[in-house]
C-alpha cells in the first residue's frame, strides 16, 4: 500500500469513527479503554486490520491512541493526533517498573527515568506521518512522568528513510523544536501521572501485540494458499512433512499468541495489569516472528521477493518486536513487577 | 543499587565485573602462575579475528587478510548505500558495481577457483584446503555487505560447473580468457541457472527430481549443436554475466538427461526479462532468463551430455560451504554492530555494555558466531566435499545466523529498525542464506540422502535382530 493511499484510508476510517479524532465516537479504537471489554474489541479490530495491512492497522492505533489518552489526561483535542508511548531506547529498564508500581525510586532511577522521557530528547516513531499533533511523554519534574502535547509545526522531525518495515509509514526522529520544550504539558499529581502512565504503556502493547498477531495470520494465510497449489516431487507441497511442519509452526504459533493475547486483556489495560500484558508481549513476538517467517519458508525463493507479500510481514513483525520494549527488556519489566508485587 | 565492588577510582571496569587491574583479574592472576605453565594460560590482548586468522596455515591467512583488506576498501563504503540503489535497466551494470568488479578481477577474487597458471589461487592453498579459501571470502565480503558479496560471489557458482567437467579444452576454450580479461580488469561473470519459475526445491533434490518435468529444454538442431528454449528464474549475477551456464533437459527426456549448457549472453533468443525486487542482498540481481530457442554449438555442452544433474549435485555440494560462510559473515557483521553499538549508546550516563542483559547477549552472539565459523571451517578443510557436511553447514549456519541477528536487533531495541544502523540489513541478507543454494529443508533431507545406504543397512541390521523388539 502506497503511503497515500493509506492516508487516505486513514481519513475514511476517521470520517466513519473507526479511528478517533477530537469528539467521542462509541466505536472508535481504544474508546472506553482500559475497560477489558473496550479494549478487546479495539485489540480484535486491530488485528483483524492487521490481517490485511499491518501498516494501516499501527497508524489507526497509535492515531487513536493519541485521542484516548488525551480524553483520560482532560485534554481537549483537535486534528489528527498520534501517540508515541516510548521513551528514547527500550523500555526504562528496571527503573520505569518500579515508578509505573509506585515504589521508592533510588538516584538512578531518577536519572534513568529523566533519560527515556527527557523533554529535549530525540525519540523514535513509526506512523502515519500526516498528523497534527503528538502526544508524549515527559518528565517535566524529576519523579513525575507528565505528557507533552506537541503542535506538528513545534516539532523537530528527522525522517529516517529505508527503516526495516512498515514501508507505507514513516519512521522519524522527533524532538521539541525549540530548547524551551514542548508547547504544553499537562500538570499531574504523581499518583494519577504513574496511573496514566501504566495505562498508555498498556494499551500500546495491546496494540502492537494484536497487529504483530494479525501480521502472522496474514502471512500464514498466504503460505497456506501457496503450499495448496505448489507441487512438488508430484504432489502438492502441502503433503510433504517439511512444509507441514513448516506451517503447524506457524499455527501452533499463532494459536498460543491468540490464548496469551486473550489472557492479557481478561484485566483492566491498566499499571497493575501491565506485567501480564508485557509478559504476553516478550513471548509473543519471537513466536509470530517465528511464524512469519516460516510462512515465508514454505514460499521458498518467492518468498524471498517482494511480489509475494511474506517478506514484508516478517520485516513487519521484526519492527514491530523491537517497538516499546524488546522481549528481554519488557521481560526485565515483568521480573521487578512482580518481584515489587511480592 | 550501587556494585559493593565497584573498582577504586582510576581503575576501569564494566559493570559487574572486577578490573582487569585487580588482583581477582583471572588475565592478571595467571600472572602469578609457574612460568612452566603460564604459556599455557597466559592471557594476551588479541582481536579474536586476528587470532583466527593465526590460527589457518600461512597461505590461508595471507589470503583472508587479503580479502579483508579488499572490502574494507572496496565494499565498505558502499555498503548501505548499495542496498538502497534503484535497480539498472535491465541488463546493465551500474557504475559503481562496475569499478567493484573491475577490482576484483584485478585482485584475482573472480579466478580464484583455479590455481595458478590457470586461475589467480595460490597452488599451496590447494594442498591444504581446496574449498577453504572460498568461505574465507565469502565470510570477509559478507561481514561487510551481503549485496555486494553476492555480486562477487555468485560469479563462482556459474564458473564450478566448468571447473567441475574436469575438461581441459572446456577451461581453456570458456575459462581461461574470461580470467584472464577478469584479471585486467574486464570483468567477465558467469551465472548458474538451474532454478525455473515451477521448480526450486525439484532441482535440489533427488527425490523430487524424479517427478519434475523439466521446462526448459535442448533439442538438436539439423546442422549440429542445440536450440534452448525456457525461463529460468531467481538466477543470481543473471542479469550482468557474459555467460550462463544453463542446466537443460533433452527434447523428450526427463531430468535424468540434464545437460549444461553454456550460453552467451549476446546469444539471439536470450533476454533478461526482469530483475526482483528482493528482501535483502539487493546490490545484486536476481534474474529471470528467457531463452527463446536460443542455439548453442556443440562446444557449449559443459561436462558431457546427460552429466548436468551430477554437475548440479556436484557444484551444491562445493557451493554450500560459501554459503554457511556468508551466513557467519552476516552473524559476524550483527555482532559487531551490536557490539559497537553497545559501547557507544549511553543510557542514563552508562553504556549499555554495562547492564548485565547486554553483556549476555553479547556472549551468546559471540559464542554463536564463533561456532558457526568452527563447523565452517572443519567442512571447507575436508576432500571430497561431501554433501552431507557441506548441508549440514549450509543450514546449522544460516539458521544460527538469523538468530544471532535477531538478538542483535533484540539488543539494538527501537534503534535496530534503523537502515543506518546496519543490523536490520544483516538480518535480511542472512534470511537468504536459509533458502538459496536449496531451503533448509531440502538440505536437512540431503543429509540423510547422503547418509543413506549407512541407514539402511541399519534398518536391515535391526530387521534381522528381530526388529522392534
Amino acid at each position: 500500500m502506497r503511503a497515500e493511499d493509506l492516508r487516505a484510508l486513514l481519513d475514511d476510517a476517521r470520517s466513519l469513527g473507526i479511528v478517533s479524532v477530537g469528539e467521542q465516537s462509541a466505536g472508535a479504537l481504544w474508546e472506553g479503554a482500559p475497560d477489558p471489554w473496550a479494549a478487546s474489541l479495539s485489540v480484535q479490530i486491530l488485528r483483524r486490520l492487521a490481517r490485511t495491512s499491518a501498516g494501516f492497522a499501527l497508524a489507526a492505533h497509535r492515531s487513536s491512541l493519541a485521542v484516548s489518552i488525551a480524553r483520560r489526561l482532560n485534554v481537549s483535542t483537535q486534528g489528527k493526533g498520534v501517540a508515541a508511548a516510548q521513551g528514547r531506547f527500550g523500555l526504562g529498564r528496571l527503573s520505569l517498573a518500579r515508578y509505573v508500581a509506585g515504589a521508592p525510586l533510588e538516584d538512578e532511577d531518577l536519572a534513568m527515568i529523566a533519560d527515556y522521557y527527557a523533554a529535549s530528547g530525540e525519540r523514535l516513531l513509526t506512523a502515519d506521518d500526516g498528523f497534527d499533533w503528538l502526544l508524549a511523554p515527559v518528565v517535566a519534574t524529576a519523579g513525575i512522568v507528565d505528557w507533552a502535547i506537541h503542535p506538528r509545526d513545534a516539532l523537530s522531525l528527522r525522517r529516517l528513510d529505508h527503516a526495516h518495515g512498515f514501508d507505507e509509514l514513516a519512521t522519524f526522529a522527533f524532538r521539541p523544536a525549540s530548547k524551551a520544550g514542548p508547547r504544553r504539558t499537562t500538570a499531574l499529581d504523581s499518583a494519577t501521572a504513574r496511573a496514566r502512565l501504566g495505562e498508555a504503556l498498556a494499551l500500546e502493547a495491546l496494540g502492537l501485540l494484536a497487529i504483530a498477531l494479525g501480521a502472522a495470520e496474514h502471512a500464514y494465510g498466504i503460505a497456506r494458499s501457496y503450499a495448496s497449489t505448489r507441487s512438488q516431487g508430484g504432489r502438492r507441497i502441502e503433503r510433504h512433512p517439511a512444509v507441514q511442519l513448516l506451517l503447524s509452526s506457524s499455527f501452533t504459533a499463532i494459536t498460543t499468541v491468540d490464548a496469551l493475547l486473550e489472557s492479557a486483556t481478561r484485566r483492566p489495560a491498566d499499571a497493575a495489569g501491565l506485567p501480564r500484558i508485557l509478559g504476553a508481549r516478550a513471548e509473543a513476538h519471537p513466536l509470530l516472528c517465528r511464524a512469519a517467517n516460516d510462512a515465508l519458508q514454505v514460499l521458498g525463493g518467492t518468498g524471498y521477493m517482494r511480489d509475494a507479500g511474506a517478506e514484508k510481514i516478517v520485516r513487519d513483525e521484526n519492527h514491530l518486536r523491537a517497538c516499546c520494549g524488546s522481549p528481554a527488556e519488557l521481560s526485565l519489566f515483568v521480573a521487578e513487577a512482580e518481584r515489587l508485587h511480592g | 543499587m550501587a556494585d559493593p565492588v565497584a573498582p577504586p577510582p582510576g581503575q576501569r571496569a564494566l559493570d559487574g565485573h572486577v578490573a582487569p587491574t585487580s588482583r581477582l583479574s583471572p588475565h592478571l592472576a595467571f600472572g602469578r602462575l609457574s612460568p612452566v605453565i603460564r604459556p599455557l594460560v597466559r592471557y594476551e590482548r588479541r582481536d579474536p579475528w586476528d587470532q583466527d586468522t593465526e590460527c589457518l596455515p600461512k597461505p590461508l591467512a595471507d589470503y583472508r587478510r587479503r580479502v579483508r583488506a579488499f572490502a574494507v576498501r572496496h565494499l565498505r563504503p558502499r555498503a548501505l548505500g548499495a542496498d538502497l540503489e534503484p535497480h539498472p535497466p535491465l541488463g546493465e551494470c551500474s557504475r559503481a558495481n562496475l569499478d567493484l568488479l573491475r577490482a576484483a578481477g584485478q585482485e584475482g577474487l573472480l579466478s580464484d577457483l583455479l590455481p595458478r597458471p590457470f586461475g589467480s589461487m595460490h597452488p599451496r592453498l590447494l594442498s591444504h584446503a581446496p574449498f577453504l579459501p572460498q568461505a574465507l571470502k565469502a565470510e570477509e565480503l559478507a561481514a561487510v555487505d551481503g549485496g555486494l558479496m553476492l555480486l562477487v560471489c555468485a560469479h563462482d557458482l556459474g564458473v564450478a560447473p566448468l571447473v567441475l567437467s574436469g575438461d581441459m579444452r572446456t577451461v581453456r576454450r570458456h575459462l581461461l580468457p574470461a580470467f584472464r580479461a577478469s584479471e585486467k580488469g574486464e570483468p567477465h561473470l558467469f551465472a548458474y541457472a538451474i532454478t525455473e519459475p515451477a521448480a526450486g526445491s525439484d532441482v535440489e533434490d533427488g527425490h523430487g527430481a524424479a517427478l519434475h518435468r523439466p521446462g526448459v529444454v535442448a533439442r538438436r538442431l539439423p546442422g549440429g549443436g542445440y536450440g534452448i528454449r525456457g525461463r529460468k528464474c531467481f538466477i543470481s549475477g543473471g542479469d550482468i554475466a557474459r555467460a550462463v551456464v544453463v542446466f537443460a533437459a533433452l527434447e523428450g527426456e526427463g531430468v535424468e538427461s540434464w545437460t549444461a549448457f553454456l550460453v552467451h549472453r549476446g546469444a539471439p533468443g536470450f533476454r533478461v526479462a526482469r530483475t526482483e525486487l528482493k528482501m535483502g542482498m539487493r546490490a545484486s540481481g536476481a534474474a529471470e532468463l528467457e531463452l527463446d530457442d536460443v542455439s548453442v554449438a556443440e562446444d557449449a555442452v559443459i561436462g558431457g551430455l546427460r552429466n548436468g544433474w551430477a554437475l548440479n549435485r556436484a557444484t551444491l555440494n562445493m557451493s554450500r560451504i560459501p554459503v554457511a560462510a556468508m551466513a557467519v559473515g552476516f552473524a559476524r557483521a550483527a555482532t559487531e554492530a551490536a557490539t559497537s553499538f553497545a559501547c557507544r549508546f549511553h543510557l542514563a550516563g552508562k553504556p549499555l555494555v554495562d547492564f548485565q542483559e547486554v553483556q549476555l547477549a553479547l556472549a551468546q552472539m559471540m559464542a554463536e558466531t564463533a561456532a558457526a565459523r568452527s563447523m565452517v571451517w572443519q567442512t571447507a578443510s575436508r576432500r571430497p566435499a561431501r554433501q552431507a557436511e557441506a548441508s549440514a553447514a549450509k543450514f546449522y549456519c544460516s539458521d544460527a545466523a538469523r538468530r544471532v541477528c535477531e538478538m542483535a536487533m533484540d539488543l539494538m531495541s527501537n534503534q535496530s529498525v534503523l537502515h543506518e544502523n546496519g543490523v536490520e540489513k544483516a538480518l535480511r541478507d542472512a534470511r537468504l542464506t536459509q533458502i538459496f543454494e536449496g531451503t533448509n529443508e531440502i538440505n536437512r533431507l540431503g543429509v540423510i540422502e547422503d547418509d543413506q545406504e549407512r541407514l539402511l543397512d541399519a534398518v536391515e541390521a535391526a530387521r534381522r535382530q528381530g526388529g522392534d523388539r
